[in-house]
């Protein structure tokens, strides 16, 4: 694969990949950061790339394994900080800025769902994948996949209609 | 599409059970302004799933500085390979050179060691006739080891060096009364 190849048929999936390490990492900057090194690795398998079924799939995989990679070690770093903060922790007003608006609240119930959970919400939700795909993807078999899917979008619902229902009755 | 239907195909959406197709018709329908009041609580999550799948955060000057990284990559990789396949010239032509000076060498002396003989009563009388000269030519070389004889007289006679040393020491008597008369000299 020539780098003219590259450009043309591999970097045009770079929203997609970093839409997907923004739901993970919940920040921009290391999403950015994550998707260029997705990218660097793709490069150095450019002679195998062909013979993947989907060089997207692939792509979506190694984001994917990156950023649990990083969540993994950040959460290494920050256990001993956040064991000093829990208490404060539990009224921080931060939380409560965020939670402002609907597209915030849903941001954040889909960022604390499990990872697996809001993998597969985000696959078929916002990126409408079919299940091959996803299935490609996690390496989870159909059943599966569904299980997951319908628990995540109801707890989607269930928890945006708690926090409405709460702010309601407190108004 | 009427709500009662909607209403069907979110049943099967919250069980994971729905089609792409179906999704998009829900989609649509949440898009719309007039939303059934009993509905409308799920209005805001399906325009963000909407919503989120147009975000486009990165441009043409991302792929710039990923395409300069990977040029950057080649290149230091282009000058590993070219240290590398000298690497293996070497190697081989070292190798050759090893090849070629083993059948320099051992070809004639596996040539000298060939059979020449056909009779095996011959062989023996050659063989015994070249170890006789082998030994006979020994012999010769060990006799002027017997003059060793005269070497172990000349040690012994250096053995009476040692009373030269004691006649030494007393020399140094000598030195003794030297240093007295400076000594009486001086007062």
């Amino acid at each position: 694969m020539t780098i003219e190849n590259f450009k043309s048929e591999v970097l045009p999936i770079r929203n997609k990949l970093y839409r997907l390490a923004v739901r993970f990492l919940n920040n921009s900057a290391e999403a950015e950061d994550t998707v260029q090194e997705v990218f660097i690795r793709l490069w150095s398998r450019k002679e195998k790339l062909a013979e993947y079924r989907s060089i997207e799939a692939f792509a979506m995989v190694i984001t994917k394994n990156l950023c649990l990679d990083k969540i993994k070690s950040i959460r290494n770093q920050t256990i001993e900080i956040e064991k000093a903060n829990l208490q404060m922790n539990d009224d921080n007003p931060h939380n409560q800025v965020d939670m402002k608006d609907t597209v915030s609240k849903i941001h954040q119930i889909i960022a604390n769902l499990p990872e697996q959970q809001k993998l597969i919400i985000h696959l078929r939700d916002v990126e409408n994948c079919d299940f091959d795909e996803i299935a490609e993807i996690t390496q989870l078999n159909l059943n599966t996949i569904r299980v997951n899917l319908s628990r995540a979008r109801k707890r989607v619902r269930d928890t945006l209609l708690k926090i409405q229902n709460y702010e309601f009755s407190s108004n | 599409m009427n709500s009662r239907q909607i209403e069907i195909l979110l049943e099967r959406y919250f069980d994971g059970s729905t089609s792409l197709e179906d999704e998009k018709t829900i989609k649509d329908f949440f898009e719309m302004e007039d939303i059934p009041p009993h509905l409308i609580s799920l209005k805001d999550t399906f325009n963000f799933f909407s919503s989120e799948k147009k975000l486009e955060h990165l441009d043409e000057s991302f792929d710039k500085i990923v395409i300069a990284e990977i040029e950057e990559k080649e290149v230091v990789s282009i000058r590993q390979n070219r240290r590398r396949y000298l690497y293996y010239a070497s190697g081989i032509a070292a190798s050759i050179l090893i090849i070629i000076s083993i059948f320099i060498n051992f070809n004639p002396f596996t040539s000298k060691l060939a059979n020449t003989f056909d009779n095996p009563q011959t062989a023996y009388l050659e063989t015994k006739k070249a170890l006789l000269f082998l030994s006979g030519n020994l012999n010769k070389g060990i006799k002027p080891i017997g003059n060793m004889e005269k070497f172990d007289e000349g040690v012994t006679q250096l053995r009476k060096m040692s009373s030269l040393s004691k006649g030494m020491k007393e020399f140094e008597r000598i030195s003794t009364f030297y240093e007295t008369q400076q000594k009486i000299i001086n007062n």
